[in-house]
């Protein structure tokens, strides 16, 4: 992983001292909230419904085993012993103190970890492939790139004050990890013509009260282009993007109202000038930045592992779970682990600090110290022998972290919803808490196969709900929560918006309509279709006639 | 209102004029952009210095004509939230070569000192009662730069990181 | 200087609620103008005269930055306890739902809400 040297370093700790100044002058009196606002977003400080909130950036979702220890000691001292990982690889606290915040930070910097642009008009946590450096089917590791972007993004003196926020995310899989085509730039890894590796770059992807898919603006940008490029594209938006309104002032409204063809031309006249200026990334550069990549000291293994076929054959349990959660990885010998932060009970996405604790202590005896958060809100050890999962497995069911349910039904995205969140109008986790009670058989879950629920409180879609191939929308209906269903989205490179399904659900309800939902999947599924197959293949229609064929009370 | 000029604050020697009134005969003036075009046939001829005040939503491609006749320019901050005239201050300076001076005007806050100076702005209108001290402060709160802009974009940017990180390492050898 | 609140006039029983600036945390209005983070410490306004002490108070409180955000709810007194009725602000004040252990104070259990309408309580079923 990326290691800071003293240049990174400076830049964190001064902008510590920096906010720490501002924070004083808040304290004081001297700035008022109207001004002070803005500067704390920039360090991700929100104030939510209970308290401050303070979202601490996770490059690309990777972090160390001593990060991840400072994370712990930040949540047990200054927090309530808990931190919840979000859909952009980062982790919130939901109870830091204003006063307090500036000795987090410190505390942060200590282990090379800030809060900065985590919030506020600004380009955002860029993310990329929770799988990167490891996964089988990569071209190239996602990471390196979002680490580029990260570096450039970072106290953009031109880019600090856009019309909205701005988020990129990187894949160089086939099978999009990191739903880059609902981001404000999503960059695919791409071979050119002559086997060059660069990027195609999408623009104007988003979900929120106007869910788009983003689209090509350029097929093929070299490697060396690739900042200029995208520094072209946040100029022209920096100037064009809406300021009227702010549900309007997304990229992907510019690109709806433009089109990308004109868009691209606008881009493109201010590419053409900057090119081949100071942007241009040299060759060393780029190498330099990828050897803090460099894939750690793995064994040379026999591919498949006799320890791991013996573990599996003697227990099912075991097996079930290196199906589901296990995935492969590029070095023979060596597989992917997931880890499942959606047990039966708990908060989907959430971790105590002394689950860090023990995270940090497995990722160092298996896993070359590093962790990855991956959008799903679960975790992941990119490097582990196949021969050491059994022994893994045991430790992480010791910490409720190896439920087997990647990808099923209970592998919930959820926001925090009105339990946390001012922006909510309705509240997410207990639902998904239900949801996964009713769920709770195991070899149901493994039966219904791949099915990607997700929950969002409000329109603003933080749980990804629009990309659920269930996704649950919490409403206000007079003063009550009702929950609004769609089905088919995708955030793959399969990317679909789901379809709502028809009139919201009260809080008693939702739960046996996603019951019926699923049922009828079951009901009418053929060969090995996963639920959005199905879906896909007969449309709306037959959910909706179970549904609301008087078989469950909907509001009107 | 105070001015700052990389860093001192200084008498202001240009006055800015209004579009209902009439432009002074001499000194250095400041008009809105719409009455440079609507008289820009006799303006052209003046002798003093001229500048000419853009709104946020007016940008450096409707003066890139003009930059001989103007002196100075001066870009608005409606609110300070509002990041335009960062993007056409940089155009101003990088793509059509401006030199004469870039001002910022409006809402001038403290935090944002720095990013206008990377972006090439040489003149501030700030709040009553900042001090040279405050604009230090201000902008040496940060001392790294990860990217290009206006301040360093002759070199190249990976190549003057490289040569931080080159000249941080000897420091680093050379201490201890 | 933050803009103007803007306070309406009581229609309904009301308290007055805000975030402190130094922590962030949930505070109430009492009777005696201090804040507190127990909703049952707050004062309940039924009549505008009240509204209007009170509204000064929080008006002068957030200029002089200890609270900010402040804002009137409807609330009830029931059983001698003082809970605001819609869910949201029920939320704030009890602590989430799915967090029974991070509440300032217990939830009270039999909770009837003044149209009838029955409310959303923190268990859910």
């Amino acid at each position: 992983m990326y290691r800071y040297d003293e240049i990174d370093r400076e830049l964190v700790n001064e902008r510590v001292e920096q906010f720490r100044d501002q924070v004083a002058r808040r304290l004081s009196g001297e700035l008022s909230e109207d001004e002070f606002k803005p500067l704390r977003l920039m360090n991700g400080l929100y104030l939510q419904l209970h308290a401050y909130m303070l979202r601490i950036a996770i490059p690309y979702g990777v972090i160390s085993s001593p990060q991840l220890r400072k994370l712990a000691h930040i949540a047990r001292t200054y927090d309530r012993g808990y931190g919840h990982f979000t859909t952009r690889q980062c982790l919130q606290l939901n109870w830091p103190k204003l006063e307090e915040v500036p000795d987090i930070l410190t505390e942060l910097a200590e282990v090379d970890m800030h809060a900065i642009q985590t919030s506020g008009n600004s380009i955002r946590n860029t993310t990329a492939d929770q799988y990167g450096g490891a996964a089988a089917d990569e071209i190239d590791d996602s990471r390196i790139w979002a680490e580029i972007i990260r570096q450039w993004s970072t106290l953009h003196p031109e880019f600090s004050f856009l019309p909205r926020k701005f988020k990129i995310a990187v894949t160089a899989s086939p099978g999009d990890r990191a739903a880059i085509r609902f981001h404000d730039i999503g960059i695919i890894m791409r071979h050119g013509v002559d086997g060059e590796l660069g990027f195609e770059i999408m623009v104007g992807g988003g979900q929120g009260r106007t869910p788009m898919i983003a689209q090509t603006i350029r097929e093929f940008v070299p490697q060396r282009h690739l900042l200029s490029y995208i520094e072209a594209i946040l100029r022209i938006y920096n100037l064009m993007g809406r300021r009227d309104n702010k549900y309007k002032a997304r990229i992907k409204i510019l690109v709806h109202s433009l089109g990308v063809a004109e868009l691209k031309t606008l881009v493109e006249d201010e590419w053409e000038l900057i090119k081949d200026g100071p942007l241009e990334l040299p060759a060393d550069e780029i190498e330099r930045i990828r050897s803090h990549f460099a894939p750690p000291a793995l064994e040379t293994l026999p591919a498949d592992s006799p320890e791991l076929a013996a573990s599996r054959a003697a227990d099912k349990d075991f097996a079930l779970w290196v199906d589901t959660n296990t995935a492969a990885h590029k070095q023979p010998g060596y597989a992917i682990v997931n880890l499942s932060l959606k047990p039966e009970d708990g908060a989907p996405g959430d971790l105590t600090s002394d689950q860090m604790d023990a995270v940090a202590d497995l990722a160092e005896t298996y896993s070359f110290d590093e962790i990855r958060a991956a959008h799903e809100q679960n975790l992941v050890f990119a490097h582990v022998k196949q021969s050491e999962l059994h022994e893994l497995w045991v430790e992480l069911r010791e910490l409720g972290l190896a439920t087997p349910n990647i990808g099923l039904i209970s592998d919930i995205i959820a926001c925090p919803g009105l339990d946390y969140c001012a922006l909510a109008n309705a509240r997410s986790i207990p639902v998904a808490q239900r949801i996964n009670k009713r769920f709770a058989d195991l070899n149901r879950q493994h039966d219904l196969g791949e099915l990607r629920l997700k929950i969002s409180g409000c329109i603003n879609a933080c749980g990804h709900h629009h990309v659920g191939h269930i996704g649950i929308l919490g409403v206000d209906r007079k003063g009550e929560e009702y929950y609004q269903i769609t089905l088919g989205g995708s955030p793959s490179d399969d990317a679909a918006i789901g379809t709502i399904i028809g009139p919201s659900f009260s809080s008693d309800a939702v739960v046996d309509a996603v019951e019926i939902i699923v049922e009828t999947y079951v009901e009418l599924r053929q060969d090995g279709e996963r639920f959005l197959d199905t879906f896909r293949r007969l449309g709306l229609e037959p959910f909706k006639q179970k549904l609301y064929g008087g078989a469950v009370d909907a509001a009107a | 209102m105070p001015l700052l000029k990389q860093g001192k604050l200084i008498e202001d020697p240009w006055i800015h004029i209004p579009d209902e009134v009439a432009i002074p005969a001499s000194g250095p003036a400041i008009i809105s952009l719409i009455r440079w075009r609507a008289e820009r046939d006799a303006l052209v001829e003046r002798e003093d210095p001229l500048g000419v005040r853009l709104t946020a939503d007016q940008t450096a491609g409707e003066v890139a004509d003009d930059l001989d006749h103007l002196d100075l320019i001066a870009l608005a901050f409606p609110v300070y939230t509002d990041g335009r005239a960062y993007s056409n201050a940089r155009r101003l300076r990088e793509r059509y070569g401006f030199k004469g001076e870039l001002r910022a005007i409006g809402n001038v806050l403290r935090d944002q000192y720095l990013f206008m100076q990377r972006c090439g702005f040489d003149t501030l209108e700030v709040k009553e009662g900042e001090t040279e001290e405050d604009w230090r402060h201000a902008v040496g709160a940060i001392s790294v730069a990860y990217q290009p802009a206006t301040d360093d974009s002759t070199t190249e940017p990976a190549q003057s990181l490289r040569q931080r990180r080159q000249a941080a390492s000897f420091k680093m050898t050379a201490s201890g | 200087m933050p803009a103007a609140l803007i306070w309406k006039k009581v229609m309904a029983p009301q308290i007055i609620t805000a975030n402190r600036v130094d922590n962030g945390r949930v505070v109430y209005l009492s009777g005696s103008g201090e804040w507190s983070e127990s909703v049952n410490d707050s004062h309940l306004i039924d009549t505008d005269d009240d509204l209007e002490h009170l509204t000064e108070e929080a008006d002068r409180s957030v200029k002089a930055q200890e609270v900010m955000d402040a804002y009137a709810i409807d609330a009830i007194q029931q059983e001698g306890r003082i809970e605001p009725t819609r869910y949201r602000e029920r939320i704030r004040a009890f602590g989430p739902s799915i967090h029974p252990d991070f509440a300032k104070q217990p939830e009270p259990e039999h909770f009837e809400h003044p149209d009838g309408v029955i409310a959303i309580t923190m268990d859910d079923a």
